[in-house]
């Protein structure tokens, strides 16, 4: 293999951190059943002395809530959208995957394992990716007994589909909506332990801290959006179900309230954070159509079932789609990768769909965009399959973009979508703060580099049904019932209300001329460029370089109307863009530090020269986790190194 | 394009409000109306005003928290989400009015942000299968005929955005509960709890303060999500059947 | 834990029940206005037929047991709308600058209006035919005298004429518009309320719908026109006294 020529980066080498990944011994088929069957255990009736609180109601956050009260916990949840049905999980679309071979193609818990492992790049825990695809299958039948309306088939039983390059079809799906569908299951699941009185649910309630008390998560501080009160709550652990941090490009798939907030004050508490650069970018969303735009919509990835993706050959071939024939229309992925094709894993997809429109041959008034065509689709199954099968996304495509996708091919582009990167966790879920753990997509998870369709759903609910209220209970179990909650009058829950009280006068009071969505869309755009599908040592040093002055600029010149102690959007949006400015530099020193080419991070400078991603196993196989050490110092790359046992370190080729 | 906004404005629950309005310019016709008004407020903000509050999350038309009464029809003149309409809906020059939901059971927070709590509270009465995690019988134990499932489902994409409420003239919530109780009538899993289920979700209802239905039929033309008001004839048929159904 | 009855709560009186009772107390009034005009339509069948009609009507042994019934539905249902309206009325304390129905029919919205006018009909009709009170041709005349019965088996028998009365009644304009525009105020009732209890009762399905809500255009159509046409009929000189004033 020859790499082009590469730049030498130094890296910090240094472990400050603990990183203990407290993976546990035996085969891996039997790890997670041994350790549950070690884990200790609370007795039922002390089980609601303990209390713990859930930031977040999304798919993670709703089943571990409404999961831990079923156990007796008593939980505080909390979200920042009017309800917990609100939840960014409601936009998933495609499905979920799990390990149930309903369809008897041969798929097994090894064979969603293996595959995730493996579509991860190498870059996750094994023992973590087998328990995940141990428990997927539980997740459906627990989803179906809360009467989650899977797509059926006509004997009544489960539909499967592939989805996301799989081999195997493991995907359950519910149309174009599962993520709703499973989100409001979880979400009824919830709403019945609230009518229990076992949990309180605290909604339009935004997490600004977490409070550490001796080295363990003690609570949280939150605003209340509607009334503006900066208060605090204290439990005896705390759970951050808080999502992706997808929005520091400003234009994603994911909903406008998306933050990194929680996830950056758990950070600058102690908690480290790992992998922040690998990021995903999905490669069937609708391109942008103008500067008004506030936010890109996915396609679902299913469309490219039996979609086929294709620009013209030429450079500045203008014609109409339906003109240019097919001799001369460049279907570059299945030219690229002829045994995956169309159905390539995302990365891949995305990059040489940037590809060719770096080249000058892409679609549509920007340039910025390859054709998804169903002519030939069509041609096969008929207008009336077609419909019944896309009817509803095809719909959802003409009504933004004003065009008719039965008639005139669809256009589209990559944008970010998924955030693999997120606070370190060990096997318990629990990050480097004891007692503060983390689940769903904000931490640092079981994709690795690059997560598979249909994965994030199953690991969010993998997280919050069965695995961390397994594991919390150990927690609990080993502070033991003499433990006493801290009050939330403590030295440190009013030093922490007065620091984030502090922060939002400073926001307010920064009387500047630039709204808060102009730093957002420029912070957005360096991250785009620098730090997007494609990076290189140059772009991220030059990023590294405008991130903070744009962020003192943000500080001085920042313009947010209105007070604090009401409902003020402007302030909350603010808050949130002031900690995507932190966070950008640290995803691009994280992009920068890892000299190699993985996943959803592709470093220029690491590819063959037919473009693949070149992987640097020696010096990378890790999990880089950063520390906060101060608010102008450079944080410290800590290093887990990953073991791989049961899966061949191998070469991921999709061709 | 060019528009003339009539948006209520009303700083808090408290405080009396009242329509003001404005001039947008130069829209562009594939401007979402929640874009249009985040250029209103660009333009609010730079003249030191302060912006128009509205819920939104998603923006892709399925979490439910964009709402807006626009020119009297809950999320405009389509059939989809305030977040999914654009510009392209409205002809230049329109004038257009924007209000927030109106019911006594959804008060106003501020502008057009209302307080939707109450579906929750509706929800928690009874919108949910009694099933503890980890007890789950095998998924495919239980085939569901896949008509039924289907039905289920039509029901199940209520996004619980409030449109059919703010669209009634008695502003009842008939619409959202009728589609979480027929939901849960069309699967088995439902079975168990369907007598407490309906009668409890409609108590709510009533508690909530909502308003009775009439049958006028316009919170399924309202409905971004197409919910028929068949399912309302589902719960009704649920209500007699937990009514004068056996007990035990 | 919590059992499934702490965790269901139910009230005695929710508006689903309210609203039921309205729309079998509704369809009890409609097979009462549906049996009403088949039985006043029996005027075109000719005096003899009609008044022996009157008198059988008159001298059902459950007369008052009857009319104790339908009084008491028409109160029922009467009643059950004020609760329903008393509950609308407060579920919308703010009402909008700019408000556009969609797809409600005008009769679904004026239920109560037309509802109320139907009250005040029954008011004047009851004030009129049955205890004669208002726009009652003078009583010396002959037609309201008792008249002996021509055709067997009840040659002799000493009748009301009733048919007279609706002749002469009608014959006067005011009465026949009051009554016809309350015709119009029915069917507008009727045009809704008629589809709108098979949903209410959960008739109604995707399979079923469409003809079920054909029902009441339909019902509304029949009563308009059936009632109706008596004193049109009579304005027009088809109906005619049997006897001379
Ligand atoms: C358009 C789209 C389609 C997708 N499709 C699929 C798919 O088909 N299959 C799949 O497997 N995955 C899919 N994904 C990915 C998947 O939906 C998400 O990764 C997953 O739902 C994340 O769930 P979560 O519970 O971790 O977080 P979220 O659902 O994002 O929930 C975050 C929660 O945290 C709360 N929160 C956040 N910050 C704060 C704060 N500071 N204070 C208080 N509360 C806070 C929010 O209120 C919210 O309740 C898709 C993602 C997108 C964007
Ligand atoms: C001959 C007399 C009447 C008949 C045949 C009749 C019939 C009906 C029917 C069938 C319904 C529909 C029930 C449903 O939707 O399920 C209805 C509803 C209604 N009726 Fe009547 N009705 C009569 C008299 C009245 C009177 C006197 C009033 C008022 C004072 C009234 C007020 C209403 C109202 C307001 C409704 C709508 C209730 C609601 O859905 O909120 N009706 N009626
Ligand atoms: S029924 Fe329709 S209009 Fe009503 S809340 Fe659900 S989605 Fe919105
Ligand atoms: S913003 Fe989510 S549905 Fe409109």
């Amino acid at each position: 293999m020859e790499l082009a020529d590469v730049p030498a980066q130094p890296v910090k080498k240094r472990n400050r951190m603990k990183l203990d990944a407290k993976i546990p011994e035996g085969p891996i088929q039997e790890k997670w059943s041994r350790y549950r069957n070690k884990l200790k255990l609370v007795n039922p009736s002390n089980k609601r002395k303990f209390r713990v609180i859930v930031v977040g109601s999304g798919l993670a956050g709703a089943s571990a809530a409404a999961t831990m009260s079923e156990l007796g916990y008593a939980v505080d949840c909390f979200c920042f959208q009017d309800s917990p049905r609100r939840a960014h999980s409601i936009a998933a679309q495609g499905g979920i995957n799990a390990a149930k071979n309903y369809p008897g193609d041969g798929d097994s818990i090894y064979r969603l394992f293996y595959d995730t492992v493996k579509g991860g790049d190498f870059r996750s825990r094994e023992a973590n990716v087998h328990r995940l695809a141990e428990v997927s299958g539980l997740i459906i039948d627990q989803c179906v007994a809360q009467g989650v309306p899977f797509a059926r088939e006509y004997g009544g039983l489960l539909d499967n589909r592939s989805f996301g390059g799989a081999q195997v079809s493991r995907t359950f799906y519910a149309r174009g909506q599962t993520g709703q569908q499973l989100l409001i299951g979880a979400y009824s699941a919830l709403s019945r332990q609230v009518a229990s009185g076992n949990v309180r649910m605290f909604t339009r309630m935004e997490m600004l801290d977490v409070v550490v008390v001796d080295g363990r998560a003690s609570g949280i501080v939150t605003r209340n959006l509607v009334t503006g009160e900066v208060e605090s709550h204290a439990a005896d652990a705390v759970v951050l179900a808080t999502g992706g941090y997808a929005n520091v490009f400003f234009l994603s798939t994911n909903a406008m309230g998306c933050n990194v907030t929680a996830a950056y004050r758990a950070y600058k508490k102690g908690a480290g954070f790992a992998n922040p650069c690998f990021t995903q970018i999905h490669p069937t969303c609708i391109p942008v159509a103008g500067d008004h735009q506030s936010k890109l919509t996915l396609m679902s990835e299913s469309l490219r079932n039996d979609g086929r993706v294709w620009v013209p050959q030429q450079v500045g071939d203008t014609r109409p789609p339906n003109e240019i024939p097919d001799a001369e229309r460049d279907y570059f992925l299945e030219r690229k990768y002829p045994s995956f094709g169309n159905l390539t894993p995302r990365d891949v997809a995305s990059r040489s769909a940037k590809e060719v429109c770096d080249e000058g041959r892409g679609v549509g008034k920007t340039g910025l965009g390859v054709y998804l065509d169903f002519r030939d689709a069509t041609a096969r199954m008929g207008r009336d399959t077609v419909a019944a099968k896309y009817g509803n996304l095809f719909d959802m495509y003409q009504r933004i973009t004003d065009e008719n996708p039965y008639q005139v091919p669809m256009r589209i582009f990559p944008a970010p979508h998924y955030t693999m990167g997120g606070l370190w966790v060990d096997y318990n879920l629990m990050s480097t703060v004891e007692g503060l753990f983390v689940i769903g997509e904000a931490n640092f998870s079981d994709h690795g580099a690059n997560r598979l369709g249909a994965s994030a759903l199953m690991q969010g609910l993998a997280d919050g049904y069965f695995i961390l209220p397994a594991t919390i209970g150990n927690y609990f179990a080993q502070l033991g019932i003499s433990h006493q909650t801290v009050s939330p009058d403590h030295a440190e829950f009013k030093q922490a209300e007065q620091g984030c009280t502090t922060r939002l006068n400073r926001l307010l009071n920064a009387s500047g001329n630039r709204t808060v969505d102009s730093f957002h869309k420029e912070l957005g755009r360096i991250m785009w460029e620098n730090c997007g599908m494609s990076r290189n040592a140059e772009g991220l040093e030059k990023a590294l370089q405008q991130i903070p002055e744009l962020r003192e600029e943000f500080w001085k010149n920042v313009k947010v109307m209105g007070a604090g102690e009401e409902l003020n959007l402007s302030l909350e949006k603010a808050g949130r863009v002031a900690d995507f400015l932190e966070f950008g530099e640290l995803m691009c020193r994280d992009a920068l530090t890892r000299n190699e080419s993985c996943g959803g991070h592709f470093r220029e400078e690491y590819q063959t020269p037919e473009g693949e991603a070149v992987r640097d196993d020696e010096q990378y196989c890790h999990s880089a986790v950063w520390e906060y050490t101060g608010d102008d110092a450079v944080p410290i790359r800590n290093e887990e190194q990953l073991e791989f046992e049961y899966v061949e370190l191998a070469l991921r080729s999709y061709k | 394009m060019h528009f003339t906004l009539k948006i209520w404005r009303q700083e808090n629950a408290d405080v009396a409000g009242g329509i003001q309005t404005y001039e947008v310019d130069d829209i562009s016709g594939d401007t979402s109306f929640l874009e249009m008004l985040d250029i209103l407020n660009d333009q609010l903000e730079s003249d030191g005003g302060l912006p128009v509050a509205f819920d939104h999350d998603c923006r892709e038309g399925i979490c439910g928290t964009c709402s807006l009464m626009i020119n009297g029809t809950p999320h405009g003149p389509e059939t989809t989400t305030t977040c999914q309409l654009h510009m392209r809906s409205f002809q230049d020059g329109d004038t257009i009015f924007i209000e927030p939901w109106r019911a006594a059971a959804f008060p106003v927070v501020r502008d057009l942000v209302v307080d939707r709590s109450a579906f929750d509270r509706i929800i928690r009465a009874g919108g949910f299968v009694s099933i503890d995690t980890g007890s789950a019988q095998d998924a495919n134990n239980t085939p569901i005929p896949k008509d039924d499932a289907d039905y289920a489902f039509d029901a199940a994409t209520c996004i619980g955005c409030g449109a059919c409420v703010a669209a009634c003239k008695n502003a009842s919530a008939m619409l959202f509960v009728s589609a979480k109780v027929s939901h849960l009538a069309h699967v088995p899993q439902g079975d168990a709890e369907r007598r407490g289920r309906v009668l409890s979700m409609v108590d709510t209802m009533d508690a909530e303060g909502f308003g009775s239905c009439t049958n006028y039929t316009d919170c399924e033309a309202a409905c971004p999500k197409a919910i028929s008001t068949d399912h309302i004839a589902v719960l009704n048929r649920e209500f007699i059947r937990a009514k004068i159904g056996r007990t035990t | 834990m919590v059992s499934q009855n702490q965790l269901f709560r139910t009230g005695p009186l929710a508006s689903v029940l309210a609203k039921i009772g309205v729309a079998i107390t509704g369809g009890g009034l409609i097979l009462f206005v549906l049996a009403h005009m088949f039985g006043n339509l029996q005027v075109f069948l000719g005096p003899d037929t009609f008044n022996l009609y009157a008198y059988k009507m008159q001298h059902m042994v459950l007369l008052w047991p009857a009319r104790i019934g339908l009084l008491a539905i028409f109160v029922a249902h009467m009643g059950l709308v004020f609760l329903l309206t008393r509950q609308n009325s407060v579920a919308r304390p703010v009402g909008y600058a700019s408000y556009e129905p969609i797809q409600s029919t005008v009769a679904s919205r004026y239920m109560l209006q037309t509802g109320v006018v139907i009250l005040l009909f029954v008011v004047y009709h009851l004030l009129h035919f049955t205890l004669h009170r208002v726009h009652y041709p003078d009583s010396t005349v002959g037609f309201a005298a008792q008249i002996e019965y021509q055709t067997p088996p009840y040659v002799g028998q000493q009748m009301h004429n009733a048919y007279d009365m609706v002749v002469y009644s009608f014959q006067q304009p005011v009465v026949a518009l009051v009554y016809v525009l309350a015709q119009l105020f029915l069917a507008a009732h009727l045009w809704h309320g008629g589809q709108s209890l098979f949903q209410t009762i959960g008739m109604k399905n995707e399979n079923r719908r469409a003809l079920l809500t054909r029902v009441g255009p339909l019902l509304a159509m029949v009563v308009l026109i059936g009632n109706c046409s008596i004193p049109i009929a009579v304005l027009l000189n088809i109906l005619q006294a049997s006897s001379t004033a």
